[in-house]
């Protein structure tokens, strides 16, 4: 027998404190309220013919003699239930098949008011995938600060995640203080148990700042808008009852040198530092390649450094441990730098004027970070150099590292190649930019349908993502298919997805122009619902609501697997993929 | 009504004078009994009513036996009625149900009752027939009409709810009519098709709801009316008025991350997804409405303005409402612009210079298509 899950529900809970609370006699104490917890046993049933459930309702702070109105729902019908209490505490349901079961109580008799208390039970199939996912709300015009939550898709069950509260928050405002005074500033505030759930803001020159927030202690980065006052971040920052401060402090001073690969001073190099996730204030080498530059304390330390244009250097890239001290930065000496001016850009053996190239690549050791007396750290490198080809298609004079590289070239407004580009020994003379190749999957729903009107997103990788080439969106057209061309020798990411809520995302993960498939089915939805209730209480409408990916990092953890805009009774809809049955 | 009268007879016999009472047999006159409805208290009857009759002599305390016998009939004289009585009672007060059809599955039109009652004597009492009209109810019927707006082009969903009370709702038609505005503007009235839900909850026993999918192509003030018609003519109208606006133009609602204010630049140290995640429209919303194939999404439009480039460059393919920033592309302290436009179906081109953040074709601050986030990679 598994340990039952506790659910503690804890209705009218969102009344807050703050100023506008938006709850109803918010400036009353608060009417004492009972609470009702329910336990359900077990706490993950699987459908079957013998399967039962039993619910356990704890009633705390309640007086009088108590009376229980339970009413069970699946799919809108009421579900049978037997009591398994004599004093109706404690109910059993069979549940033989999958599905959301909605779980709703009444407590009669209480001299204390108890508030209509329900919970979801998932019964799920055997073998089901359960997949935890980021239910994310932000509510419309700033009526309460952003919302999130961790939640269970359970395959092949309609998720009804019911009553979903949205605190309304409360009006915060603070004053932004560096080391010299009030300082404008960017805020973002992250409450510690939902750091994807942050508020962004600016500080006024007068360091002024008005945001709504939870009533709950806050992590806030705060980079100032005036150079020189280092960025960083207070944990659990709480503005109290009254106008709150936050006091930024003078961080710590880091010098250091950089030198080329000739041990040269680098001078117009642009250094910053990341230490646990704050920026540095920003510095620019002179001419003797030292710098100066506040940063955050803390342990993990990421040094940048990006070379001036003409350099033809990488951008150095190192992780330390160390505290941050005296930087010594050094390209690898070996490091060898080739010009590319004559190189013929060609498509099918023609000259292409005025082509554009963007040689992209990455090198494994390109330097060296020194921090203090700790021992240097390798620095990988990053180059993104650009390139433009003359009238002739014969490219102008730049620098790239010899090396194994890449170039995007641009031969007209979305018009793009990938070409291999290796100056390990050399420059070739020519680089070929082959035209874009056309692609036409077919795209159908679960059933075999066509799906018009889906849209496909081509998001670039590799070579293509380094270049900083746009993520290419496409709509299946009347026929069924997303024509579209691609750069050749591209990879990209597919991600189809369906506005009209036919079918399921569907991610087709690193494909190159010949593995994109002829047709992609994309799979039957799971449906998705629920109702957005602003302080506990009021239907919140027109709501921005999304389901996103929790095991995502990067970009791909802010891109919603799907999303919709609740109804006017804070009602919402939403299909994402099925995680299935193992 | 039976009167028994007992006589006092005063007289002479005889050049006697004699006085005394003797009796006659009491007289006994037919009574007279009539027919009441106590139930439907309305002056008129309707088939399916439920009656309630009970029988009346002229004298009150008077009792009697009763054998009740009604008939359907097909004419309103009650002439033409069926051969066997739809409802009896020997009781003096009862009811039944005025039927809608009679044996020969023609409409009821009047009922015949027919009552003999004798009295407490045996007598069989006068009158206790009568013939009742009986009328047909009109349909019942609502309408209703929903939409995710009320706008030239987009699809608006009306929903009729009808029956018949005395013949059920299979008896009934609908007669759909649109009164355009002056302008006379296209229209079209179709059968929602089937791959759109209806959203509409169940009907009610003995009740159907048709719906119809209505769209104006052209501003103003319509009308559309709905006859409900059934087998003998009765007819309900409803009307429903439908003020039909322009098409707006897109809003943005929503986006992240933050817009800076005036004069402050947004730092970005890590790659960022930029995106307009609402925008509100009559027919191209984002998320999109779904429900019916007329409903498009945005079209979203991102250009950039790179570190001291005098040129505002399209992101080309870049239609979507997300675009990815990695400031690892860009060098740190750069400042960088990156906006979006969006278009509905309409395409209306954005009127602001080219420097101004925002822009409103419609000189709303609450209506924006175009924003400028200005960032600084860090």
């Amino acid at each position: 027998m598994r340990v039952a899950a506790l659910a503690l529900v804890l209705a009218g809970c969102a009344q807050l404190s703050g100023s506008d609370s938006q709850s109803p006699g918010a400036d009353a104490p608060p009417a004492p309220e009972c609470r009702v917890a329910l336990t359900v046993n077990p706490e993950s049933p699987v459908a079957g013919p013998s399967t039962t459930v039993r619910v356990t309702a704890q009633v705390l702070d309640a007086a009088g003699v108590l009376g229980y109105d339970w009413r069970v729902h699946r799919d809108g019908t009421r579900i049978e239930i037997r009591p398994a209490q004599p004093d109706g505490s404690q109910i059993d349901f069979d549940a033989p098949l999958a599905g959301t079961y909605q779980i709703f109580l009444d407590i009669t008799g209480s001299l204390v008011p108890c508030p209509t208390t329900g919970r979801p039970v998932v019964v799920a199939l055997a073998g089901a995938v359960r997949e935890v996912v980021r239910l994310r709300v932000v509510p419309p015009g700033g009526t309460a600060p952003v919302h999130e939550q961790l939640r269970d898709i359970t395959g092949g069950v309609t998720a009804d995640f019911g009553f979903v509260g949205i605190e309304a928050g409360r009006l915060v405002s603070a004053t932004v203080r560096g080391p010299a005074g009030v300082i404008p500033a960017y805020l973002r505030f992250a409450p510690p148990g939902a750091p994807d759930a942050i508020v962004e803001t600016f500080a006024d020159a007068a360091g002024m700042v008005s945001t709504r927030l939870l009533a709950q202690p806050h992590d806030v980065l705060v980079i100032p808008s005036v150079p020189g006052v280092a960025p960083g971040r207070i944990t659990g920052w709480s503005p109290g009852t009254g106008p709150g401060r936050i006091d930024l402090g003078a961080g710590a001073t880091v010098t250091g040198t950089v030198r080329d690969p000739a041990s040269a001073p680098l001078a117009g190099a642009t250094v910053t530092l990341s230490v646990d996730g704050v920026p540095s204030t920003i510095a620019i080498t002179a001419s003797d390649g030292t710098f100066e530059l506040r940063a955050a304390t803390g342990t993990t330390m990421i040094v940048e450094v990006t070379p001036p244009v003409t350099s033809g250097l990488p951008r150095l890239s190192a992780t330390s441990q160390s505290a941050p001290g005296a930087l010594a930065i050094r390209y690898a000496a070996n490091l060898v730098r080739r010009n590319l001016v004559g190189m013929a850009v060609q498509r099918q053996g023609a000259p292409v004027a005025r082509a554009r190239l963007m040689v992209v690549g990455t090198m494994t050791e390109a330097g060296t970070v020194t921090s203090g007396t700790s021992p240097p750290v390798p620095a990988t490198g990053e180059v993104r150099i650009a390139a433009i080809a003359d009238a002739a298609g014969a490219l102008t004079s730049t620098l790239v590292p010899a090396a194994a590289l890449s170039a995007v070239v641009t031969v007209g407004d979305g018009d793009l190649a990938v070409a291999a580009l290796d100056t390990s020994d050399g420059v070739p003379a020519t680089i070929d930019a082959p035209p874009m190749l056309p692609i036409a999957p077919l795209v159908q729903g679960p059933g075999g349908n066509n799906l018009p009107g889906a849209l496909l997103e081509l998001v670039p990788l590799g070579a293509l993502a380094m270049a900083g080439v746009p993520v290419v969106h496409v709509t299946v057209g009347g026929n069924g298919k997303a024509s579209t061309s691609l750069a050749a020798g591209g990879r990209y990411d597919l991600r189809f997805h369906d506005p009209r809520r036919r079918a399921a995302q569907l991610v087709v993960a690193d494909r190159s122009t010949a593995t994109v498939e002829t047709a992609y089915r994309l799979r039957k939805g799971l449906v998705v619902t629920g109702t957005l209730l602003l302080g506990g209480t009021q239907p919140l409408g027109n709501a921005l609501v999304q389901i996103l990916c929790d095991e995502c990092n990067g970009v791909a953890r802010a891109k919603p697997v799907a999303e919709a805009v609740s109804d006017a009774a804070g009602g919402f809809v939403l299909v994402v993929p099925d995680p299935g049955t193992s | 009504v039976s009167v028994v009268r007992s006589l006092a007879i005063t007289g002479f016999v005889g050049g006697l004078v004699s006085s005394g009472c003797f009796y006659v047999d009491p007289v006994v006159d037919r009574p007279v009994v009539t027919v009441q409805i106590l139930s439907p208290m309305t002056t008129t009857l309707y088939r399916g009513d439920i009656v309630a009759l009970t029988a009346q002599y002229l004298e009150e305390d008077r009792q009697g036996t009763y054998d009740w016998r009604v008939l359907a009939c097909t004419d309103l004289a009650g002439a033409q009625c069926d051969v066997l009585a739809f409802g009896t009672s020997r009781e003096r007060t009862w009811g039944f149900q005025v039927p809608t059809f009679t044996e020969t599955d023609e409409p009821v039109q009047s009922i015949s009752v027919r009552l003999e009652s004798r009295d407490d004597r045996g007598v069989l009492a006068l009158g206790g027939v009568d013939t009742f009209p009986v009328a047909d109810r009109p349909p019942s019927l609502s309408l209703r009409k929903d939409a995710h707006t009320f706008t030239v082009d987009a699809p608006i969903k009306l929903f009729a709810r009808y029956s018949d009370p005395d013949d059920g709702p299979d008896a009934v038609s609908l007669d759909w009519k649109v009164f355009t505005p002056s302008t006379q503007p296209a229209f079209e009235l179709d059968d929602i098709p089937d791959d759109l839900p209806e959203e509409e909850p169940g009907d009610a026993p003995g009740e159907i709801t048709v719906s119809r999918r209505f769209v104006a192509h052209g501003p103003g003030e319509w009308t559309v009316a709905v006859t409900a018609r059934d087998t003998l003519g009765e007819q309900t109208e409803l009307t429903v008025p439908i003020v039909v606006a322009e098409d707006r133009p897109p809003c943005l609602a929503q986006w992240q991350p933050i817009v800076p204010p005036e004069a402050a630049t947004l730092p970005i140290a890590a790659p960022t997804v930029f995106q307009v995640s609402q925008v509100t429209d009559d027919l191209d919303a984002h998320p999109q409405v779904t429900g019916d194939p007329i409903f498009g999404r945005p079209e979203f439009a991102w250009s950039i303005l790179r570190a001291g480039s005098p040129v505002r460059e399209p992101l080309v393919g870049a239609i979507g409402n997300t675009v990815d920033f990695d400031p690892r592309a860009f060098t740190p302290g750069d400042l960088v612009e990156l906006r979006v436009e969006i278009f509905d179906r309409k395409r209306i081109a954005i009127p602001c210079v080219d420097n101004a953040p925002t822009c409103s074709v419609i000189s709303q601050p609450t209506c924006l298509q175009r924003l400028t986030w200005r960032l600084e990679v860090r």
